[in-house]
């Protein structure tokens, strides 16, 4: 009988010797959660210290290359693990090592409001431009990333109006304006020289100043000069001035397109004043250097303007292409195959479908987290702007709005790809710097007819994509494609 | 003697493979096995439940431990705990391989059924009870090639006072 206890014995301890590392990273954590649905800091550094101290295939998920733990994979993991046990505990209730922003980090934001005439619609009454731009200055200045803010008007010359702006001054710089305040607080107020006003702004752009170009980005080329050259030469000029400023500065700019009411004269190509009274779209422009305007967006400010927007882009000095995090999904397979290694691959097994409907097809799903971009993740969505080493595979792309579906949960992207000539390769998917289909949308060549009921045209902005085309060819050259994001899959036939 | 090598021989071969490849190899047959499909094979082989790559339980790796393990128990409580004249024929030793296959059929179902029940298992992954029946028939046969194995080895039996010529087909 002693014999029976003995064996059964080391039998046990043979199971229990079975678990792995991570496996017990699991339970420890499947405990902690459920004595008081929280993980507290004691709790989190424990779970932390085991991560480190392992070098087991499950930890390797929660580390960078250099094996430094990312504090936002782990919560992000350990939020998935806990809601597939079915335990109701959120990112909040898990404690977070907290990234305070030092007086160090912070910077002064130089707000510039184009005040040229055309600008007058925008400012009549009380409408949604002066919400948006009052609401987006006051979250700067409570946002924590702002040192101080100093506000000016831009047209010909820059006409400063208050330095280290403090929050009245900032509703008098915007809220309280009229077209009236708007001529008594001066400058050359005819013309918008883009091209003049974007220098004059980038100028004022360094490690400690970000600035905010706030306008209508009309051009007025006027009745004496040919508008389609006018339109090239500020193009140049504009690409001219940011490829300089990038050869010196890690430069970065965001441009939002928002919509207002208008309701005054729209000066057309010509310089012929139209009375208009509908939503026009205005721009801001927030350009720094990639740390400031990466901060600005991690901040989500600009996703809490006063009425939303309608499109946003973001323009970065390209130094390191960034691998987003992905995985290869098992559901969705046209044909079959096996993923031996794990969701990143390789894709192994890879046959065709013998299925009717998709007879000779192989098609694979993969989820991609494109958060971690400071591009905004409509970008993503538009194929136009990924380039694929193997153009015979075809692709579309989903948003994931599935919050339930825990293997998508972390991921923003899903890219669904088909081929018919399935291969043993490696697939490389490149997000290419490009300027992306709304700023075209968004462009007019001749707004000439926009008094008309040319409800289309009063949508747009005269000579927009030269503009846009112009900073997009300083930041991504024609001459070399340059990926902002980019990932490999490989593929196995059998 | 000829047998013995024989046995010696495949499980050289098996202990290696385990070694190497893990279970995995020996239960799908080198994906040979119909019983086990892709799904449950990639659920077996640890494919976490936030469908993130291999890194939750590798349930072939405690099924195949625990029928090694029980195989090994069943034969030793036969050969060297109850060691009796009285339970040393070859009928003997096929109820005891029944038991045993028994315990194994009953191990290998319930680890998928649960995960499959509780819904602890990665939901890109699609199988079914008749899949985790598939799995578990599997270990069994698995549990009675080895314990056949096992008792057609002549060392270990001859350690036992009783049973040193129990074997499937003798006496």
């Amino acid at each position: 009988m002693k014999k029976l206890y003995f064996i059964s014995l080391l039998f046990a301890f043979f199971l229990y010797g079975c678990k792995s590392e991570f496996e017990q990273f699991n339970e420890q954590s499947l405990t902690f959660a459920t004595n008081d649905k929280s993980i507290d800091k004691k709790e989190y550094e424990n779970l932390l210290e085991q991560i480190s101290l392992s070098n087991e295939k499950g930890f390797q998920q929660f580390k960078d290359d250099k094996g430094k733990i990312d504090n936002a994979k782990v919560v992000s993991y350990l939020k998935k693990y806990f809601s597939a046990k079915n335990l109701a505990i959120t990112a909040a209730d898990i404690w977070q090592p907290e990234n305070t922003a030092t007086k160090a980090d912070k910077f002064n934001i130089n707000v510039f409001l184009e005040n040229s005439a055309s600008m007058d619609g925008y400012v009549k009454g009380v409408s949604e431009f002066e919400t948006a731009i009052y609401n987006l200055l006051g979250d700067f200045k409570i946002s924590g990333v702002c040192d101080s803010m100093n506000l000016s008007y831009i047209n010909k010359n820059l006409l400063t109006q208050k330095k280290n702006a403090l929050a009245p001054d900032i509703q008098d710089f915007i809220e309280k304006l009229e077209p009236s305040t708007f001529k008594q607080r001066g400058g050359d107020r005819s013309v918008s020289d883009l091209k003049n006003i974007l220098n004059t702004v980038l100028k004022t752009v360094n490690n400690n100043n970000v600035a905010v170009l706030i306008s209508d980005f009309v051009f007025s080329p006027g009745n004496k000069t040919d508008a389609q050259d006018y339109l090239n030469n500020q193009g140049v000029g504009i690409k001219i001035d940011f490829a300089s400023k990038l050869s010196t500065f890690d430069l970065s700019a965001v441009v939002i397109q928002l919509n207002s009411r208008f309701n005054g004269l729209y000066y057309d190509k010509m310089d012929t004043p139209i009375p208009l009274k509908c939503k026009r779209p205005y721009y801001i422009w927030i350009i720094g250097n990639t740390k400031q305007i990466s901060k600005i967006l991690k901040t989500k400010m600009l996703d809490n303007i006063k009425g939303g927007y309608q499109n946003l882009l973001v323009f970065q000095k390209s130094r390191e292409t960034n691998q987003p995090d992905y995985k290869i999904l098992l559901s969705n397979q046209v044909g079959s195959f096996r993923l031996k290694e794990g969701a990143k691959g390789p894709i192994c097994d890879s046959k065709k479908s013998d299925d009717s409907r998709t007879k000779g097809l192989f098609g694979f799903t993969v989820a991609v987290d494109f958060s971690n971009s400071l591009q905004d993740e409509n970008y993503f969505t538009d194929t136009a702007n990924f380039m694929l080493s193997n153009p015979k595979y075809s692709l579309k792309i989903e948003k994931i709005t599935d919050k339930q579906n825990l293997s998508l949960s972390g991921f923003t992207h899903k890219l669904i790809f088909q081929t018919k000539a399935l291969q043993d390769e490696t697939l490389k998917i490149d997000v290419v710097g490009k300027v992306p289909s709304w700023v075209y949308e968004s462009n007019s060549d001749d707004d000439a007819s926009i008094a008309k009921n040319d409800t289309a045209q009063k949508q747009k902005t005269f000579g927009f994509k030269y503009l846009v085309e112009g900073v997009s060819d300083a930041f991504y050259p024609k001459s070399n494609a340059i990926s902002v994001s980019s990932f490999n899959i490989t593929i196995i036939k059998n | 003697m000829r047998g013995n090598i024989i046995s010696i021989l495949v499980l050289s071969v098996v202990i290696l493979l385990i070694a190497i490849s893990g279970f995995s190899p020996i239960f799908e047959i080198g994906g040979l096995n119909p019983l086990i499909p892709v799904d449950l094979a990639d659920h077996l082989r640890g494919y976490d439940i936030t469908c993130s790559g291999y890194f939750g339980t590798v349930w072939y790796q405690y099924v195949g431990l625990i029928m090694i393990a029980s195989t090994v128990l069943f034969y030793a409580i036969q050969y060297h705990i109850i060691d009796k004249p009285t339970f040393n024929q070859k009928h003997h030793l096929w109820i005891m391989i029944a038991f045993c296959m028994g315990f194994n059929f009953f191990i290998a179902f319930i680890f998928p059924y649960n995960s499959l029940q509780s819904g602890d298992y990665c939901k890109d992954l699609n199988f079914s009870v008749f899949n985790c029946a598939g799995f578990a028939f599997t270990n069994s046969v698995l549990c009675f090639v080895f314990y056949s194995l096992l008792t057609s080895l002549t060392i270990p039996r001859k350690l036992s006072r009783n049973c040193s010529h129990t074997t499937l087909l003798t006496p």
